[in-house]
Parts: structure tokens; sequence; C-alpha cells
């Protein structure tokens, strides 16, 4: 009997790979795609192999600083070189391309800084999940590029070609998820702290008035259980010294133990909520963020054909590998959680984050033709949902010691020039309506991203704040 | 003897150390701190000997004659004692019968024996005055006038007859009103050490009734004018400064700042004793009133601003946080507000004048002619303008956004409520301060005195404040 799921909740962190975060969760384990410690990178002379801190002092918790290149073209030579030297990419190019990154205020680019990855020990919540549940160590980004396209791969399976944030003209225009079940009278949410980036799809503009809920909202809709068919949670991008809040997307660099903090946030929720016994909760990061991971990205199937950049990439390739930790009372402790074959083709394909569409297509809108071939050919989860009854409960809540973080953080993080993230966002909130669309007439038609003119990440975070509350009519 | 040398050291030390930290707390408040340490002139000596009870009716003679008496008034030798066997009659300096008030002369005329007529000689300092049978203590020695067989007593009112004028004169009021004492003298013994009390000496039926003066009404109607003066100028001077404000942000207009609530209660109890200082002085020209319990109001009112102060600056608080943010937008001040505001408007103007010559210029323009530069340059302009006001809107809003929850509602519920509403902890001090100030004002109206108040009273308001301090640290942070 297939699982009865009735609300799959997604959580998509910011900018880190499987092995950074989850690479040494089962060390010794030769079915686990994790490190063996042998991996590395050359850079010149040197050898840098891959490392973890001792303690979770903020060195060690924001490492690597300064943040590690996420271009197409950074990406590129992540995977394969400096110096392109065969067709297929052998992740060679992680501590050469730090180390020839442009200078940062955050501090030299120390080639080795990429090849840092935590133990279970210093990211608890997210390796107790994984153990309690269950882990994918195949699951890539949809595409070697920057956060933009492939945050839109999650809600629409494409990016419409295009490979950096700053290259789309907003509001994006490929049909989403959501807006699917919206036209099947199915419910969805997307939870946010600051600015959600999936807020820049246009076919939902006219639903930002109902849909679109702050953070608080869900912990509140968990509580009363309402939750709806599918949530969507964007983490904090932005430092806010109003609230004197600090970035938990884990984006370097980031401190990742308010990530951990906003995981455990969520599955404490979730597991307390009248819905958790149907309740499945994806726990992923949208893409590496330039942090070394041992396992090329293999070929991928083009969403749509469409080519909007100067490098004529197809997205035929995946990106590197994300974590990716699925919870459910239907997932056996420990799983190890690997695609299936394509019924179709019998081609395994690994998951991304299309799979979430497809998995969502498969539990709420059976029938509904798939966004592009990308998602069309996704692996759905339900596999992993092999108990019969949800008997997993897991742990009855995870402490992550929430703490303020202090002061002197926040202001240094707020008066740091925005990363790609926070400038592409902040660029993207001028052109956000000033009041909620109500008809398609309110609704314009996409323009290029202007400049963003924003210095500092508190200027940019007061820009994004009053933005979107206008246009959310809060 | 003066209100502070009363005080003993203890007392004294502690409401002058708690008034102290007030000044610290709110040097706006130092003039207060000016007024009270001013040297007092010692008041006129009490009787030599308790003559508390009347204890003989009118026509009783006095005994015990000096032995070397000296006339106060003269200040000759006398040849022979006297000895008062009577009053003859009571009068003003201006004699006839028209009333006598505070701060006049009185003139006794004496019923002598025979041989005074002779001789002036009079030992006038051992003649204490009696007004319905009580003796006015405290009152400079008499003057005799031999040549009008009078002992003339100026009517001083001090802190040792303060409660037996109240009794007599009522409260002051704006009508003229007079009443009816009988008059009477008492002769205290020559020495003082003598437990003998003081005995009266009569008078004749009839004559001994003074019309005495309530206190006179264009007194109070000066202190009036000063009260309200006094008022209004600390008021004037604080409704548009943030002298009784939070001053938490300091990027809001000084008038829109909250009130804080232990600033409050500091200016409460300064202006009500200043201006219970003022009316007594006015009404009684003593200025000899400031209580001991006055000083320790004011240090309990003082402690409590400066334990809110304390609170304020140390903790980290969500305002430390708006004002952190706002300062990240370039708003360290009201100015820069001002600023903003001033650059946005500037640009507007200039945006809507730009508009205007680019709906000017012809609607088809060849390219290359200076007319499509022109436009180039317009459309460029244009696009830099409305970028600038969006981002000073984006600015002024979140200015808005963020110091609402700081902008005063209004005084009362200011220093009622924070963040979450009305506090118990506010309404306590709000209450017994208002309680306290109400008792002292009809204690200063009524008695002409500033009141003593029990430790317990003290106590009281010392523990509200201290409750309001303490909830104040959560208060913040929440």
């Amino acid at each position: 009997m297939a699982a009865k799921i009735d609300h799959v909740v997604v959580l998509m962190l910011e900018n880190r790979s499987f092995d950074s975060m989850l690479g040494r969760l089962c060390p010794g384990d030769p079915t686990y795609r994790g490190l063996t410690l042998n991996e590395s990178n050359d850079y010149g002379a040197t050898t840098y192999p891959v490392w973890h801190g001792e303690g979770m002092g903020t060195t060690i918790a924001c490492t690597p600083k300064p943040d590690p290149g996420e271009l197409f073209t950074d990406m590129d030579q992540q995977l394969f070189g400096l110096s392109r030297k065969s067709p297929t990419p052998d992740m060679s190019g992680f501590a050469a391309n730090y180390a020839t990154q442009k200078a940062s205020s955050d501090g030299p680019f120390v080639p080795g800084n990429v090849m840092h990855y935590f133990t279970d020990k210093q990211v608890p919540v997210i390796s107790a999940l994984a153990r309690a549940f269950g882990v994918c160590d195949e699951w890539h980004a949809p595409a070697p590029c920057q956060t933009w396209p492939n945050r839109f791969f999650a809600h629409t399976g494409t990016s419409l070609g295009y490979v950096d944030n700053h290259s789309f003209p907003i509001p994006f225009g490929a049909p989403s998820v959501f807006r699917q079940l919206q036209d099947r009278n199915q419910s969805w949410r997307v939870y946010f702290h600051d600015m959600p980036q999936s807020g820049l799809l246009r076919d939902i503009w006219l639903s930002v008035l109902f849909h679109f809920k702050f953070f608080s909202q869900f912990l509140a809709d968990a509580h009363a259980g309402a939750l709806p068919s599918y949530s969507f949670i964007e983490p904090r991008y932005f430092s806010d010294l109003f609230l004197n809040r600090i970035p938990n997307d884990e984006h370097p660099p980031h401190d990742v133990g308010y990530g951990e903090q906003l995981i455990a946030q969520v599955y404490n929720a979730v597991r307390s909520s009248p819905c958790w016994k149907s309740t499945l909760l994806i726990i992923t990061y949208d893409e590496h963020g330039g942090c070394f991971d041992h396992v090329p990205p293999p070929a991928a199937i083009a969403p749509d054909g469409v080519i909007n950049n100067p490098y004529k990439f197809r997205f035929d390739r995946y990106g590197v590998r994300v974590p990716a930790v699925i919870v459910s009372p239907f997932v056996p402790p420990g799983s190890r959680i690997r695609p299936p074959p394509n019924a179709r083709d019998g081609v395994t394909y690994p998951f991304d984050h299309t799979s979430i569409i497809a998995t969502v297509r498969e539990l709420f809108m059976q029938g509904a033709p798939p966004l592009t071939h990308r998602d069309g050919n996704a692996p759905t989860l339900l596999s992993a949902l092999s108990l019969a009854v949800p008997t997993n409960d897991g742990p009855l809540s995870i402490d992550a010691g929430f703490s303020e973080p202090p002061f002197p953080e926040v202001q240094d993080r707020s008066d740091a020039s925005p990363n790609g993230m926070q400038r592409s966002l902040s660029a993207a909130a001028t052109l956000l309506p000033t009041s909620p669309p109500l008809t398609e007439d309110d609704v314009p038609e996409p323009v290029p991203l202007p400049e963003s003119p924003f210095l500092t990440v508190a200027t940019a975070q007061a820009a994004v704040t009053d933005r979107m509350n206008l246009f959310i009519a809060t | 003897m003066s209100a502070l040398n009363r005080l003993s050291g203890r007392a004294l030390a502690r409401a002058v150390g708690l008034f102290v930290l007030a000044v610290l707390a709110c040097p706006g408040l130092g003039v207060a701190a000016a007024v009270l340490p001013d040297a007092q002139p010692s008041a006129a000596p009490a009787a030599v000997a308790p003559a508390s009870a009347p204890a003989a009716a009118s026509g009783s003679a006095g005994t015990g004659a000096a032995t070397a008496p000296l006339d106060s008034g003269g200040g000759r030798k006398a040849s022979l004692p006297l000895k008062v066997e009577g009053i003859a009659g009571v009068s003003g300096a201006s004699g006839g019968t028209r009333p006598v008030g505070l701060n006049e002369e009185l003139y006794v005329k004496l019923v002598l024996p025979a041989p005074a007529a002779s001789s002036p000689t009079l030992h006038a300092s051992r003649y204490a005055l009696f007004f319905n049978g009580r003796e006015v203590k405290g009152l400079p020695d008499p003057v005799y006038l031999p040549a009008q067989q009078s002992l003339v007593y100026v009517l001083k009112r001090n802190d040792t007859n303060k409660d037996l004028w109240t009794s007599l004169l009522g409260s002051p009021s704006l009508g003229e009103f007079t009443r009816a004492v009988t008059v009477s003298l008492g002769e205290r013994p020559p020495d003082p050490k003598q437990a003998t009390l003081a005995t009266i000496v009569g008078a004749t039926d009839g004559v001994d009734t003074l019309e005495l003066k309530e206190l006179p009404p264009i007194r109070f109607a000066i202190a009036i004018v000063l009260i309200v003066s006094v008022i209004w100028l600390v008021f004037a001077r604080t409704a548009r400064s943030t002298t009784l404000r939070d001053n938490l942000l300091p990027q809001i207009m000084p008038k829109l700042q909250t009130y804080s609530l232990g600033r409050c209660q500091m200016a409460f109890w300064f202006v009500l004793i200043l201006c219970s200082f003022v009316f007594l002085y006015v009404i009684t020209w003593d200025f000899n009133t400031i209580s001991q319990q006055a000083l320790e109001l004011m240090g309990i009112s003082g402690a409590t601003a400066l334990g809110a102060v304390a609170v304020d600056h140390v903790k980290d608080s969500p305002a430390d946080a708006v004002n952190r943010g706002l300062r990240a937008l370039g708003l360290n001040s009201y100015d820069d507000v001002l600023r903003v505001q001033q650059e946005r408007d500037g640009r507007a103007r200039a945006l809507a004048a730009a508009q205007e010559q680019l709906a000017a210029l012809p609607a088809s323009i060849a390219r290359a002619s200076p007319q499509a530069t022109e436009k180039a340059s317009l459309n460029q302009q244009i696009l830099k303008l409305q970028t600038d006001i969006q981002d000073r809107d984006t600015i002024l809003r979140t200015y808005t956004d963020r110091t609402r929850p700081y902008l005063t509602e209004g005084w009362f519920r200011d220093i009622t409520t924070d963040l979450n509403g009305t506090t118990i902890h506010r309404l306590q001090v709000f209450w017994w301060t208002l309680i306290l100030g109400g008792i002292f004002l009809i204690g200063v109206y009524r008695n002409l005195a500033m009141p003593e108040f029990s430790s317990t009273l003290l106590a009281l308001l010392g523990v509200s404040g201290a409750g309001y301090v303490g909830f104040k640290y959560p208060e913040k942070n929440s």
C-alpha cells in the first residue's frame, strides 16, 4: 500500500555540497558515497586534501570564507579544472578556482578552505535527521550554475536557459508547480524570512497575497495541523539589524549553526504537528556554492532545449551533489535513498530538485503533465517511503541550542558587501510591484535585472524588506 | 533651627546621596539641587521656658521677678524690676482696632504698677505672648516702649510656631478675613532651668481680644502666579525637548519621543516640592520649609529615574537594534531624516521638470540629431532620478515602519505601557506617585508645611520604583 502523504514540506538552504555537510556521516561504509579522506585538489605545486576544523567556533562554522565563486564559469573550473583536460568532470578545480577569485573584503582566498567538511558532531541536526530517517547521496543540483537557475528548476523544472542570477529577466516566466497545484485546487504556501526567491515567479504573482507567508506562520500552521499540501520554506538570506537576526541560509560564509537551528525548528514543528504522520519533509540545498564534492555530476536530460547563455550550455549536465535528507514516519531509520530506474527508458537518473516537482505531482496531481522534460523524467521520492505504516517517529524533538546572534556578528554581516544571491534578490526587489497584483493587467512583463545599487547588506536588506512588505501588503 | 540642621546625620546623608544620584542622572534638575543646600538663617530662639498650658486665667499676676533685669528694648539697666499686672489693650502699629497679621507688629499695652510710671525698666524678654491661651513660641524678643507702656511683638511664623499659626489662621485663600483671638502674656521664670511654668498675665475684660488677619490674599495670589509660572516654565521647556522623554531613538523628532515614567516621576516631585517651597515662602515668608521627607521623595524619584536610564543604557534592546538598523541606512539623527526627505523632494521636483522637458520634445526626432541626444540624456536622467527617489522612499518607509512602535501615544499611555501594552509595575508607580503627591499638596495647603510622610509610605514609593526598574529589564528585551 502506498504511503499516505498529505503534506510535503521542502526546506531549501543555500550553497553547501554533499561532502561538505554529510561527507563523513558514515565513515568506513563502502556503500555510502561519502568522503574517504583521500580526496584532494591541486593548485600550483600544492595538494589540498579534504579536512575538517576542530570545534565549532565562528571561524570553522563560517568556512569557507570568503564566499567561493558560483558563477557558471566558476563551476566549470571547479568541475573540470582551470584548463579543461577532459570532457567529463573530474572535480579537480575547486581549490584552484577559489585561489583565483577576485579580492574580497572577507579576507584572502586560502585554497584549502573549499576542501573543508563538517563532521557529524559539528552539524548534529542534519546528521541526526539523516540517521533517524533517510539520506540521499545521489541528489544533485539541477545544473552547475548559480542559485537562481537551480531554485527555478525546483519550482519550474527549468531556468529557461539562464545560468547566472544577474542574467534573468524578472519576473521569471516559466510555469511553476505552485500554479499547477493551484489550478487543481491543491493548497500551497511559500514560507519565508525576508524575501522569497520564489516570489519572482510570474505565474503566481496574482497569488502572493494569500500564499506567501512569513516563517512564523509555518510554525503556527504546523502547530494547528493546518499545513497546506505543499509548503516551500525559504531561509533568511539577509542579516537584519532591526531584528538582530543573521542569515540562516548557510550560504558561505554564513554560520552553518543558524541553518542547523532552522532545520531543527522546521523538524520540531513538523514532528509535533497533528500532520506529522502524513508529512514528507525534504531538507536540501540549492547548489554546492563552490564547496568541494568528489562525485562528478552526470549527464542530465535537457529540460526544454532553451539556451539563454553565452556558453551555449544546454543544461544537459547536473550540478554538484547537495545534501538531501528525507524525513517521514514512512522512511525507515538509516535509509540510503537511491533513485529507482526510470520506468520509461530504464535509465537511473539521480535525484535533483525536479524530483520534488515529480513527487508533488505524483502525490497531489496525478495525471498532470510535467512542466519540462527534466521533471518529467525525474525520480520521485515515493520509493523512500517504504514502511507500510508510519512507525518511524524519529526523535521527539531536536535541540539545536538556539541562541541569539551576538550583535557584532550581525553588524559585521550587515556591513559586508552583498553576496551574489543578496545582490540579485535586492536588485529584483526594486522591480516588485508596490502593491499585490490583483489582475493580469497588474502583472508586468519581464524586464532585465538591473544592477544592484546597494553597497552593504544592511541597505539591501532594508530595500528587500520594504518592497516585500508592499508586494505582499503586510 | 533650620530644616537641614534638624535632619539626623544618617537621614541627611541618605537623602543627599539619593538626590546627588538623581542630579547626576538628570542634569536638567540641577536647579533643584541649588535651592536646597542654601544656608538658612537661624530662626528666632524658642521660648526660654515652656508655657504649654495656661496656668491661670487672666488677671493672675506673674511671679518670680528678675533680680538684675535688662531691658531688651532700650538696653539700659533697670533700676527696679517691674511686674506686669495686666493688659490694657492690644493694637497694631497703626493703633486703633485695625486687624494685625503675620509679620506685623503687635502692641500690647500693659497694666503696670504705679512705680512703673516713673521707671521704664521692664524685663521684656520674660513675657511670652499667648493667643487663645497658647504660647506663641519662637517669636523674637519683644521690645518694651516705656512711653507707651507697651510690649511690641513681631508676629513671625517659623518652624517652632507653625502649628499654632496654622490652627489660628487656617489655609490661605483669596478672600480677606480676620479671626478674633484672645491675647494674654505669660511671665517666664527667671531661671530657665526652673521647672516652673510661665504664668498668664490676664487682661482687663473686653480689651484682650485681637482681630488677627488671616493669610494675606495678595500673597496667595502671588504664590499662585509664581507656581503657574514655575509649572509653565518647566513644561514649556520640556514639551518639545527630550527632558521628560526616553530618547531611545535619536532619529525620532524630540516631540514625538515617548514619555519616560522615571523622568516624569522625578520631574513631578521636583516641581511639586519647588512649587510648595515657593508657595510656603510667599505665604509665610519662611524659607525653612524643606522637610526631610521631601528630600527623600526627590531621592527616591531620582534613584528610580537613574535606574531606568541605567537599564536603558546597559541592556541591548529592540530599540538598540532599530537604532543600529537606521544608522546602517545613514540615519543617525532626526536631521538625517529631514535631509533624506529634502533630497527626495528635490529629486521629485527635478524629475517633474525633466519629464516636462521630455514631453516638450517633438514626437519624432531624427537619429543623431541634437534633440535625439537631448532625449536620450533626459531619459537617462529620469531613470536615475526615479532610482534615487525609490531609494529614499525605501529609507523613509523603513524609518517610518521601524520607529512607529517608539512614537509617543500620549503621556498617559507612554508612561503606563511598554511595547506589549499596559504593565502593572508602571501602573503601580504611577498611582502611588499620584496619591502621595496629592497628600503632599493637600498637606502643604492645609498645614502650610511640607508633610512628614511615614517611613512606610516612603518605603512604598521606593519599592514601587525598585519594582519598576527591575521589571524594566525584561521589558526592554520583549
